[in-house]
């Protein structure tokens, strides 16, 4: 749009196309019998469903439309394409309104364009790529520009029908029914943070419009009639059920809801959290962290089609399952997060000189080969790609494609690839491109195999450097080597090396979790759980983090660092090395390094107590990588500060023991026993803590490998073996008693009692693995996984609600109630959660305030007057300065952008961003849940009174104590903000009183330049004429253009007229009283102050979301007639100034409630008296008011226009002086009156220099 | 930690014992854990491992004719920790907030938890404000209430000493950052016992028990059925108190955390 072609009318040049009406060019039938022609070009075609003409057809088509998701806007504007018949459609629109916006733009910017193209080849070029980086940067991360055309009128229709924000991106939608009071049929629209249902059924609308971090719980469900499971409830935080059934992919449904809201979730959790990213250093000003959804926006060369060369946007929904999938594979393999699944084949391995085969599937992400076979003969080789020496193909005779692999340690692998051969191709291709890439990681293999000691065990010299192992080998392992079998476990695993490779190489075989379930040998104990666990890959994959991490840190301090140093000493204290500095060193250094890597976690009790036990073990670098794989992924959320992992956790153990154990779990429900009274402490620090050490550390082992699921089987164990004692037990003192005693004797021999001596051998601790693992086989990782999944939505609201409850107890609430406070509390944290969104998830230290964007939000959200359009998050545009709204009007006026709408945007964020000025008491540029409180409690409980001086002081931007002509102007804008939305235009009446008295009211300081008043007058007379001239220019416009030649026509004039005023010294000046005498002149201004203004924050009442279409439409007329008016009378002063000042006296004279009203009652009936006579005047001209502006709306606005500004016209000589004259001895009176109140101080003192 | 070896059994002695659960509540490291240890064990850890969750021990003492079965709740200190407090604090009949002498800000802390306990807790519930760590300064000093511009530096200086003050304990003698006074005036504000104690040298501790044992209607328990539910108002209240709606003290309709699975 920067190169338009010259037009002949500059006036009515449309800078901005509407937004949302033009799409990609989709080819189209320009015959189509269901679509009226309304207007043509040569070029263009603007045509209007059949459908939205007739009332019938309307409702009848619309439910068809509804029913089959044909639904097309009722307007769309073609193009006429020369080459073959087809048209190309380039944009559609819900209004007539906006399809006007866009057909006069169209005309505007293409028709002379393509009048000098002659080529239809070239013209058609030229459109669209005009339309198309249009559509491109418009709307920039919409769906709009997916390149699926079915998701893109889904995402329209979406967005046209639910009022969400441009930035919001459909993520799926699915033909279901909804379970009202009638079933309706219709669509499901899924979004990243909106579940919606619209359906349109003869006649009868149904709109559902639910928020993803609102969502309580997700359930499959049947269907009502309980025959087809293709339903799914979802009940929301307030206990509110909505029954969605005939899905028909109700699984896929589900599954995206499920993570969609696990995803929202996670960033509610970071939102609400206790206390914010502690492990943040103290200096540090803010840190980004990973939008969720970042990995999913990925620009693809949108090469698939001729008509769409433009960059696309692949559907969301793809991006998510990919997100899925990955996310699947890199738990399965213990794979870093940065692994993604690139190609995946059905393959036979084969290793070394064996013979066995092995039947499964081979995946390969960036940096690793990844084979599983689930067979008989289970096994799992995560091989590193950095790790391959050779790769040869081989052509033997069976397999059509086989990979011969040499590793490292000279081991050979032989993949052969079941598949079409093409797909073989493609995946050595890949592999070819991903190997290459390894060879700065292949270099820096040897370094850190030397940190391995299995190498050193297979060298036959186990005396790795001290500095490189764990503490256990300078202060010795916890436990007799010789009762632990030492010897002979190492030697197994020595031969286990030998076969299935080692470390890095190493093959998982059906042997490998037998030697782990019989304990791991002390030497070998740490780099077995790093292969476990995957934290090898990671340790390898990031040579010299870990002490990048210490150095880079080195001498910052955070509040982490400060909860850290105080549990040193206290981190398994019996063992020798944590009475040493070697011991407490080391257990800092690795405990610091997390916590500067993941400062939103920082440091929680019990990780000293794990760390310490794992660093007996591992040298720091291995239980630094350990530690972040135990709090990334195996106990996610542990440790956050929330500690939502842990509880989620503890209430999944609690359902598992109502299902295994329901007698007990009874019991325990009976006698109000807690089962996490005595299970958190075992799941947090893994047993260290309750078990002795030896026994810890065999849960360890198989903790590593197998998951978190072990937990859960051990836990339930011990609460089986010693399930009679605890049914006696009947308080929770008695069941932990019962708890401790036992874990006391795991020492002791399960059946003392036997004859069998090997039976006598067997301890209780052999006893509970053998329960743990065989009555509670049913326990595996995906059942724990399926259950966190449905339980965590619970757990979250219970700790949003635990959150909401000890902040707002800390919270002085003023005079709200406690529902008020709630809800407060939750549009605040509303406002916070969708803002950090918008902002890319930055999180700053202060993450729990407002700034001032969010505030803006937040306002939107009580008030619906401060609902700001945000079309584009233009927030350059907002900065809370001192700037007055003139700057930037100026600043509006030389950029080509101007327009009405970006004006009111700028009018309504400046009086809330003077708003968020006057709410931050401390200055700090943030405001807190208490400053929001504050703030809002004084304009809601304060009185008429205090409210006007809020107005006031919001409004005197020099802080001079009066208000100048500008400021005045300032205000009167602020009120038409704020009153845009009102019904019917009484408040325009009001609002152009209010200029009119303000003007009158206030004291006219005397300028050097101009001679008298009246001079001043006649000059600022000069913009009412351009308001006139641009009004008959304005009538001569057709009518599709009419309105925004208005809205320009007004700007101009506005800013002809700022310009006028500025150019001035300012030469009125309005103090507080007389601001107060004029609101309580007005009768709509002083029930505004009195009760309008505090009302209309709507904190217990639901506040309307759905603007009607009509409203916004409405309202640009209604703005620039506001701002017509306040800049005609602002310019030439009142020529009805008569009936304003009697107005005002009778107001005041009349005792409203205020002091000020009480003292001057007894001057002003003198001045009641003088001005009686033009009582009746006064009323004349306060109907004609009334009737006049709801013509200005009309097409025949002129008229009423001509009317009003007649006396401006004609009476500019004699009758203005007329006017004035009579203006000026009421004002003398005026003036009097206020002499004798008082009230002129303030004045006075303006007036002397 | 081993207990009171009488305490183990319930059906030892229970005939007469009155079974008052107890909470401890305060920053983290201030010496809840080592109160606990003086009190049940009379002895003192210098590195005590920080409590995970919550401890839980039992204690008798006599106070005239009536033998007392204190169960004690030994909660976790960190700020994260907050969360599950609920758990503990439920139903208890007596509850003692700690703070650290040495520490200005353990004490605002401790002034939060009192104002949790009396909006969420048993309303019955006797609550002691216990400032520890006395031992740590010198009497000379005492009452002298620091400015906040030092507060982050004796900070510093007490962190050293917690972890120093084995070997170098006469060396150092902290400022006491808490006055006596200021604290036993809030105590007395907001209805509170009032102590000052130090689990190291075992002053003032016992005394802490016994004042609440005094003033816990044992009679009250003692008549009810099962005497440590009996000053629990909310005894039949939801499970975790997490979820229950403390604004209201209404359950939130529909969390039931039972069988909701939906597998």
């Amino acid at each position: 749009m920067q190169s338009p072609p010259s037009s002949s009318r500059p006036m009515a040049y449309h800078l901005k196309p509407p937004p949302h009406v033009f799409i990609l060019p989709t080819p189209c039938d320009q015959n189509n019998p269901l679509f009226d022609t309304l207007k043509s070009t040569e070029n263009f075609l603007l045509q209007r469903t059949k459908a939205s003409k007739s009332q019938f057809l309307n409702s009848f088509l619309g439910t068809i439309q509804n029913v089959f998701d044909t639904k097309q806007a009722p307007f769309r504007i073609l193009f006429r394409r020369q080459i073959d018949a087809q048209a190309l459609m380039i944009g559609e629109a819900e209004t007539q309104k906006s399809i006007d916006q866009a057909w006069s733009w169209v005309q505007d910017n293409f028709v002379i364009g393509l009048q000098v193209l002659d080529d239809p080849q070239e013209k058609e070029e030229w459109v669209l790529t005009k339309i198309r980086s249009l559509v491109t940067r418009a709307d920039k991360g919409t769906d709009d520009i997916t390149s699926d055309e079915k998701v893109r009128s889904a995402s329209r229709a979406f967005r046209q029908t639910f009022n969400v924000l441009p930035s919001e991106r459909l993520v799926s939608y699915y033909s279901c029914s909804y379970h009202g009071r009638v079933m309706n049929q219709g669509w499901m629209y899924i979004s990243e943070n909106y579940l919606c249902f619209y359906s349109f059924m003869l006649g009868m609308e149904t709109k559902i419009f639910l928020e993803l971090k609102d969502i309580g719980d997700l359930q499959k469900e049947k269907s009502k009639r309980g025959v087809f499971a293709d339903a799914i409830r979802v009940v929301m935080k307030d206990s509110q059920e909505y029954f969605f059934s005939n899905l028909f992919h109700r699984d896929e449904t589900y599954d995206m809801l499920v993570q969609l809201t696990t995803l929202t979730m996670e960033r509610l959790l970071r939102n609400t959290a206790l206390e914010h990213a502690p492990g943040m250093s103290n200096g540090d000003d803010g840190e980004t962290i990973k939008d969720v959804f970042s990995v999913d926006v990925e620009n693809l060369d949108g090469n698939d089609s001729p008509h769409s060369p433009a960059p696309t946007t692949r559907p969301l929904r793809l991006g998510l399952e990919e997100q899925k999938r990955d996310n699947q594979f890199q738990l399965r393999f213990n794979l870093p997060t940065s692994e993604h699944m690139m190609e995946d084949s059905s393959a036979t391995m084969v290793q070394g000189d064996k013979t066995d085969m092995f039947h499964g599937r081979l995946y390969m992400s960036e940096s690793f080969l990844c084979f599983i076979c689930v067979e008989a003969d289970p096994c799992i080789l995560v091989l590193p790609l950095y790790t391959i020496r050779r790769v040869e193909r081989m052509n033997s005779r069976t397999a059509m494609y086989a990979l011969n692999i040499l590793t490292w340690h000279q081991m050979r692998i032989v993949f052969r690839l079941n598949g079409p051969i093409t797909q073989c191709e493609k995946f050595c291709g890949t592999l070819k491109t991903n190997l290459k890439l390894q060879v700065r990681a292949m270099r820096s293999l040897k370094p850190f195999l030397a940190t391995c000691f299995s190498e050193a065990l297979l060298a036959d010299r186990p005396d790795v450097a001290e500095k490189d192992s764990g503490l256990g080998w300078i202060f010795e392992f916890p436990g007799d080597p010789k009762k632990l079998k030492n010897k002979s476990k190492t030697k197994l695993w020595l031969q286990y090396f030998k076969d299935n490779g080692r470390n890095l190489t190493m093959t998982k075989v059906a042997t490998f979790p037998k030697l782990i379930r019989v304990g791991l040998p002390n030497k070998l104990r740490g780099e077995i759980w790093e292969a476990c666990s995957g934290s090898l890959y990671l340790r390898s994959m990031n040579p010299g983090e870990y002490t990048r991490l210490l150095k880079d840190n080195e001498g910052k301090m955070s509040l982490s660092l400060e909860e850290i140093e105080k549990d040193l000493n206290r981190s398994l204290p019996e063992y020798q090395a944590y009475q040493a500095n070697q011991g407490i060193n080391r257990l800092r250094n690795v405990l610091s390094a997390y916590a500067w890597k993941n400062p939103d976690l920082g440091y929680c009790q019990a990780m000293n107590i794990v760390t310490s036990a794992i660093l007996i073990y591992q040298s720091e670098e291995q239980a630094f990588w350990t530690l972040n794989v135990l709090c990334d992924r195996l106990l996610p959320g542990y440790y956050s500060t929330s500690m939502y992992g842990a509880l989620l956790d503890q209430t999944i153990l609690e359902h598992l023991l109502e299902k295994t154990m329901p007698i007990l779990s009874k019991h325990l429900k009976k006698v109000d026993v807690q089962l996490s009274v005595a299970c958190l402490p075992w799941f947090l620090s893994l047993f260290i803590n309750s078990m002795p050490l030896v026994y810890a550390f065999r849960v360890l082992d198989c903790f590593f490998f197998e998951g978190p699921k072990v937990l859960f089987q051990i836990s339930l164990a011990i609460l089986k073996v010693n399930g009679d004692e605890l049914l006696a037990s009947k308080d929770d003192g008695a069941f932990m008693d019962v708890l401790k005693k036992y874990f006391g004797t795991l020492d002791d021999s399960a059946f003392p009692n036997s004859t069998n001596p090997k039976a006598r051998a067997l301890t209780k601790f052999n006893e509970l693995m053998l329960v743990a693992y065989k009555e509670f086989e049913s326990v595996t990782p995906e059942l724990v996984a399926e259950l966190r999944r449905n339980h965590q939505l619970k757990v979250v609201h219970n700790i949003g609600s635990f959150t909401k409850r000890s902040q707002l107890r800390n919270i002085t609430p003023g005079k709200f109630s406690k529902d008020e406070m709630s809800v407060i509390y939750d549009r605040f944290y509303s406002a916070l959660f969708y803002g950090r969104q918008q902002r890319g998830g930055s999180v700053k230290q202060e993450a729990r305030a407002l700034d001032s964007n969010t505030f803006v939000s937040f306002l939107g959200s009580i008030a619906h007057w401060a609902q700001v359009e945000d079309d584009q998050m233009d927030n350059d545009d907002f900065r809370p300065t001192n700037g007055s709204p003139q700057q930037h009007r100026r600043r509006g006026s030389t950029s080509t952008t101007s327009t009405t709408r970006e004006r009111r945007k700028i009018v309504g964020r400046h009086f809330i961003s003077r708003l968020f000025e006057r709410f931050d008491q401390n200055g700090t540029g943030l405001l807190s849940l208490q400053e929001v409180t504050t703030g809002l409690g004084d304009i809601i409980h304060g009185d008429l009174m205090t409210r006007m001086q809020l107005f006031f002081d919001m409004h005197d931007l020099n802080k001079d104590g009066t208000l100048s002509r500008d400021e005045i102007l300032g205000m009167s804008e602020s009120l038409l903000f704020i009153f845009r939305f009102d019904d019917g235009d009484s408040y325009l009446s009001a609002i152009s009183n209010f200029i009119r008295n303000a003007f009158e009211f206030a004291e006219k300081v005397e300028s050097p330049k101009k001679g008298s008043d009246e001079e001043a007058l006649i000059d600022l007379g000069n913009p009412s004429e351009e308001d006139k001239e641009t009004k008959d220019d304005e009538s001569d416009n057709s009518a599709a253009s009419e309105r925004s030649v208005q809205e320009t026509d007004t700007t101009t004039a506005s800013e002809k007229e700022d310009t006028v005023t500025t150019a001035d010294e300012p030469e009125i000046q309005m103090s507080l009283p007389s601001f107060r005498m004029v609101v309580l002149a007005d009768e709509a201004l002083e029930k505004f102050f009195d009760s309008g203004f505090s009302s209309s924050f709507k904190l217990l009442e639901p506040l309307d979301r759905q603007r009607g279409l009509f409203a916004r439409e409405v309202f640009d007329s209604l703005l620039s007639e506001g701002r017509k008016l306040a800049g005609s009378i602002a310019g030439g002063i009142q020529n009805r100034n008569r009936s304003a000042v009697s107005s005002t006296v009778s107001k005041s004279s009349s005792g409203s409630t205020s002091t000020l009203a009480s003292t001057s009652t007894s001057n002003n009936t003198t001045l009641d008296t003088s001005t009686s006579s033009s009582s009746a005047d006064t009323k004349r001209d306060q109907t004609n008011e009334g009737e006049e502006h709801p013509n200005t709306n009309e097409d025949d606005e002129d008229e009423g226009d001509d009317e009003f500004f007649d006396d401006d016209e004609d009476g500019e000589g004699d009758d203005l002086l007329d006017e004035v004259e009579k203006f000026l001895t009421e004002f003398d009176l005026e003036g009097g009156a206020k002499k004798d109140l008082g009230l002129t101080s303030a004045t006075d003192a303006a007036d002397s220099p | 930690m081993s207990q009171a070896n009488d305490a183990a059994g319930p059906a030892a002695n229970s005939m007469k014992a009155v079974q008052v659960k107890l909470v401890l509540l305060g920053e983290a490291a201030v010496g809840k854990s080592s109160l606990v240890l003086r009190f049940v064990n009379d002895e003192f850890q210098e590195n005590k491992e920080p409590t995970i969750g919550a401890a839980f021990l039992t204690q008798k003492c006599r106070l005239e004719d009536k033998v007392i079965k204190f169960e004690i709740w030994d909660t976790a200190g960190q700020e994260r920790f907050h969360s599950l407090a609920p758990m503990y604090y439920r139903n208890a009949q007596a509850a003692v907030v700690v703070y650290d002498v040495t520490k200005a800000s353990s004490l605002e802390k401790a002034k939060s938890w009192v104002k949790e306990l009396q909006r969420q807790a048993n309303p019955n519930i006797v609550i002691a404000l216990t400032g520890n760590k006395v031992d740590l300064v010198s009497t000379g000093r005492k009452g002298r209430r620091q400015g906040d511009g030092e507060a982050d530096e004796d900070e510093q200086e007490d962190d050293d000493t917690v972890d120093d003050d084995e070997e170098d304990d006469e060396d150092y003698a902290v400022t006491r950052q808490v006055a006596t006074e200021e604290a036993s005036a809030y105590a007395q504000e907001a209805g509170l016992l009032f102590f000052e104690t130090s689990a190291k040298n075992g002053l003032g501790v016992a005394e802490v028990f016994t004042e609440i044992a005094k003033k816990i209607p044992l009679e009250h328990i003692l008549s009810s059925s099962r005497g440590g539910r009996a000053g629990g108002i909310n005894g039949s209240n939801g499970r975790v108190d997490l979820q229950r709606d403390g604004a209201n003290g209404q359950r939130l309709g529909g969390q039931q955390d039972k069988g909701a699975c939906a597998c």
